[in-house]
C-alpha cells in the first residue's frame, strides 16, 4: 500500500486542480458576462441620459429635465404597441388604485336632467348621499344655495378634494309627492361603492344580481347577495355582467369559483414567451348546481370575461347577449417614483379550454372575437327605462316626461292603488290618452307616446315609493337581455302581466267650442 | 265560312271570350299560389336560419298542425326580437317560449295586431308569413334524457308590415304580436 502512495497522490491532486481551475475559469466567464451586461445596461442608460442632457442643453425649444424624462417614458410605452400601457401621474395612480379597491366617487347619486330640473334617479348603497337622507325621486332645486339651473353640476358634485370647494354640499331638494322643500348637507367623504349595483327577485323563484365592476371585495359581495336571494326563495339566478369592464383578475377568479366545483381550473395566466402557464383553480366553491344564466354584451371585458368564460367552458351557464369585448390581457402597475407609475401588460389569461381571447371586431351577427354567447340578441346593452324613441323631438320627449310626472304625483297624492302594476298601467294609459299633445295625430305615434309616458309614470311612482325591487322588475320587462335570460331559466315566465287594451280615442273638441263656420 | 268570319260570329266570340278569361284567371291563380308558396318557403328558410343563428344548439320541428286561429290562450305572447327594414315591407321576428311543448299562439297566414310593451294596441296589422316550432337548450350541452329540464320549447314567427318611410321599424323591438282584439259595439 505504501508503495502505491506516490502514484495515488498525483492521481487525486491533478484532477482536483483541473476541476478547480475549470470552475474558476467558468466563474470568471459568468462574472465577466454579468459585468459586461451591467456595463451594457449602464452604457444604454448613460446613452439615454446623454440624449436627454443633449436635448435639454442644445434643443431650441427645450423642456425642463423632469418633463423630458416623463415624455421619454411615455414615448417608450407608446412604442411598445401595448394599447393598455400608460404612464400614470400621482392622481391617475390614486384613481386607478381607488377604482380597483372600489372607492366611491361623487356623492353617490345618479341624476337625470329633465329640462331645467335635475331629478335624482338612484342613490347608491353606502354613499354619503344615502347616509344624509337623500332619496331617489327628489328633485334638486339648489346646490349650496345656488339655483341648480345656473350651476354646472359636473363640478359641484365632484369629490376630488383638490377641486372640491367645501367639505360638504348642501342640497335643497323638492320632495315628491307633496312638494316639501328639504335641505340636506351631504359630506364629501370616502365611501365604498358596492360591486353589486342591483339585486332582487325578478319573479318569486328567479334571482337577479348585476355585478358592475370587479373590485377588491366583489366576490364577497356577490356571495352575500346570492346567499340572501336564495334565502328569500330564489331557485335560479340571472347574473348580469353587461357593461362590466372588469378589474382585478384574482377577484374574477374568486367570483367564478362560487359556481364551480372545487379544484376546477377557472383560468390560467401565461407570461412572456408563452412558457410558464400558471393555472388558477376554484377554491371557494358554493353553488355548483344552481341553474344559472349570464348576461353579457360588447362592454363585458377583462375580469368579467374571466367569469363568463369559466362558467361557459365548464357547462355551468348559458351566456345571453352579444359577443364580449375580448380583453384577454392582464396589466400590472409598477411605481417608478413618488409621482410616476407605469401600467404594463404583463400576461395573457386563458379560458379553461386554453383559449386566449381576441379583441372583438365587427358588429351584430358578423362580430368576431370575444366570447360568443349561446343566445345571440340584436340589442343586448342595458335598457335605460327612461329612454325615449330615437326619432322623438325634445318637445315630444318633454311633453311625455311632464305629463308622466304630473300624473304620477297626482296618483301618489290621491293614493291610487299602485298594485298590481298592470292595473296602475291601465289607469295611467287611460289618463295619458287624454293628455296626448294635439300635434301627435298618427295612431301609432299616439300609441307610442302613451306607452312611453305610461312607463315613465309607473317608474316615477316606484321611485318615490322607494320600491327598488319592483322598479327592477318593471324596468327589466323592457330589457331584451333580461327577458331572454329569464326565458332560459324559467321559460314562459312573465315579469309583469301585460293587459292588451285598444288605443283610446283622442279627445274631441267639445262641440260648443268648435269654430263656427263663417256665414 | 272563313276563320275570320267564324270569330266574328257571336257564338264563337262568346266561346273565345270565356276560354280566354278562364285561361287568364287560371294562370293568375296558379301564379299566385306558386308565388305565395315560394314566399312562404323563402320566409320559412329565413326564419329557420334566424332561429339556428340566435339560439346555439336549437333543434327545429316540423309544423305539423294547421291552425288558422290562435291556440295558446294563456302564457306569454310572442314578442318582437328582431326587425329588418325593407323597401316595401318591414319584417318582424317574434318568439315565445314555454317549459313544455305548447301550441302556437298565432296561426299561419294570420293577420295580427301590434301592441306596445305596456299593452296599448295600435291599428297596425302584420301578416304572419312563416312560423317554426323549435327547442333550445336551457343548460349547456343538454341531454335528451331529461327533456323537461334541459330544453325549452319555442315558437318563432315571421311577420311583415307595410313599410313607412317616416317610421323606424326598430322601434317595434320588444312589442307584442296579438290576435285582433274583438270589436265591441257600444251599449
Amino acid at each position: 500500500m505504501s508503495r502505491l502512495r506516490p502514484f495515488v497522490r498525483p492521481l487525486v491532486i491533478v484532477p482536483l486542480v483541473a476541476i478547480a481551475t475549470g470552475a474558476a475559469f467558468a466563474g470568471g466567464m459568468l462574472y465577466e458576462r454579468d459585468v459586461a451586461r451591467a456595463r451594457d445596461e449602464w452604457g444604454e442608460a448613460r446613452l439615454l441620459s446623454t440624449a436627454i442632457d443633449s436635448v435639454r442643453v442644445n434643443a431650441l425649444d427645450s423642456l425642463p429635465g423632469d418633463e423630458l424624462i416623463r415624455r421619454a417614458v411615455s414615448g417608450m410605452l407608446r412604442e411598445l404597441q401595448d394599447p393598455y400601457a400608460a404612464m400614470l401621474s400621482t392622481d391617475g395612480f390614486e384613481q386607478y388604485r381607488g377604482t380597483l379597491q372600489g372607492a366611491g366617487r361623487g356623492l353617490g347619486i345618479a341624476i337625470r336632467r329633465d329640462g331645467a330640473s335635475h331629478r335624482i334617479t338612484r342613490v347608491a348603497e353606502g354613499s354619503p348621499a344615502l347616509m344624509a337622507g337623500v332619496r331617489a325621486g327628489d328633485r334638486i332645486l339648489a346646490v349650496n344655495g345656488v339655483p341648480v339651473a345656473a350651476t354646472a353640476t359636473a363640478g359641484v358634485f365632484d369629490t376630488d378634494s383638490a377641486r372640491a370647494p367645501a367639505s360638504q354640499v348642501v342640497l335643497t331638494l323638492w320632495r315628491a309627492p307633496h312638494g316639501d322643500t328639504v335641505r340636506v348637507a351631504v359630506p364629501r367623504t370616502a365611501w365604498h361603492m358596492p360591486a353589486v349595483a342591483e339585486h332582487g327577485l325578478l319573479i318569486d323563484s328567479i334571482g337577479y344580481v348585476r355585478l358592475s365592476t370587479i373590485s377588491a371585495r366583489s366576490a364577497d359581495e356577490l356571495e352575500n347577495q346570492v346567499e340572501e336571494l336564495l334565502r328569500r326563495g330564489a331557485q335560479s339566478l340571472v347574473l348580469d355582467l353587461r357593461g362590466n369592464t372588469g378589474g382585478l383578475f384574482e377577484e374574477g377568479v374568486r367570483a367564478a369559483s362560487l359556481f364551480l366545483p372545487r379544484g376546477a381550473i377557472v383560468s390560467s395566466l401565461v407570461g412572456r414567451g408563452n412558457t410558464d402557464v400558471q393555472p388558477y383553480r376554484a377554491r371557494q366553491s358554493r353553488w355548483t348546481e344552481l341553474p344559472l344564466t349570464v348576461l353579457v354584451d360588447g362592454r363585458t371585458a377583462s375580469a368579467a370575461e374571466v367569469i363568463a368564460a369559466a362558467l361557459q367552458d365548464h357547462g355551468r351557464a348559458l351566456l345571453v347577449g352579444s359577443p364580449t369585448y375580448g380583453k384577454g390581457l392582464v396589466q400590472r402597475v409598477v411605481r417608478l417614483s413618488s409621482d410616476i407609475a407605469i401600467r404594463l401588460t404583463t400576461a395573457r389569461w386563458l379560458t379553461p379550454r386554453g383559449v386566449a381571447l381576441e379583441r372583438r371586431t365587427g358588429k351584430g351577427a358578423a362580430a368576431h372575437g370575444g366570447i360568443e354567447p349561446d343566445v345571440l340578441l340584436d340589442y343586448a346593452a342595458r335598457h335605460d327605462p327612461y329612454s325615449v324613441p330615437s326619432g322623438w323631438s325634445d318637445v315630444t320627449a318633454r311633453s311625455a316626461s311632464v305629463a308622466a310626472d304630473s300624473l304620477a304625483m297626482l296618483a301618489l297624492r290621491e293614493r291610487w292603488p299602485t298594485r298590481p302594476l298592470s292595473l296602475l298601467e291601465e289607469h295611467f294609459a287611460d289618463s295619458l290618452s287624454a293628455m296626448t299633445p294635439a300635434t301627435i295625430r298618427a295612431a301609432d305615434a299616439r300609441a307610442e307616446w302613451i306607452t312611453v309616458a305610461t312607463r315613465h309614470a309607473v317608474l316615477r311612482v316606484l321611485e318615490v315609493e322607494r320600491a327598488p325591487e319592483a322598479l327592477l322588475r318593471y324596468a327589466a320587462r323592457d330589457d331584451a337581455a333580461v327577458r331572454a335570460g329569464i326565458d332560459v331559466v324559467a321559460p314562459g315566465a312573465e315579469l309583469t302581466r301585460v293587459t292588451p287594451q285598444p288605443l283610446p280615442q283622442p279627445l274631441s273638441v267639445p262641440s260648443g267650442r268648435r269654430a263656427q263656420p263663417r256665414p | 265560312m272563313s276563320g275570320w268570319g267564324r270569330l266574328t260570329d257571336s257564338r264563337y266570340r262568346r266561346w273565345f271570350a270565356v276560354t280566354f278569361l278562364t285561361a287568364v284567371v287560371g294562370q293568375a291563380g296558379i301564379f299566385g299560389a306558386v308565388a305565395t308558396a315560394h314566399a312562404q318557403s323563402r320566409g320559412s328558410d329565413r326564419l329557420d336560419a334566424w332561429v339556428v343563428t340566435r339560439y346555439r344548439g336549437a333543434q327545429l320541428f316540423p309544423d305539423a298542425e294547421f291552425t288558422a286561429t290562435s291556440l295558446a290562450t294563456s302564457g306569454p305572447r310572442p314578442r318582437v326580437e328582431s326587425t329588418i327594414a325593407g323597401r316595401r315591407a318591414d319584417t318582424l321576428v317574434a318568439v315565445h317560449f314555454s317549459a313544455m311543448w305548447a301550441a302556437p299562439a298565432l296561426g299561419k297566414n294570420a293577420r295580427v295586431q301590434l301592441a306596445g310593451p305596456t299593452g296599448t294596441v295600435v291599428p297596425i296589422t302584420a301578416r304572419i308569413i312563416g312560423r317554426r316550432a323549435f327547442r333550445a337548450p336551457r343548460t349547456p350541452g343538454p341531454s335528451t334524457l331529461r327533456p323537461d329540464s334541459n330544453w325549452r320549447y319555442g315558437w318563432a314567427y315571421l311577420a311583415v308590415i307595410a313599410h313607412d318611410d317616416g317610421r323606424l321599424v326598430s322601434r317595434f323591438r320588444g312589442w307584442l304580436l296579438l290576435d285582433p282584439l274583438p270589436t265591441t259595439s257600444p251599449p
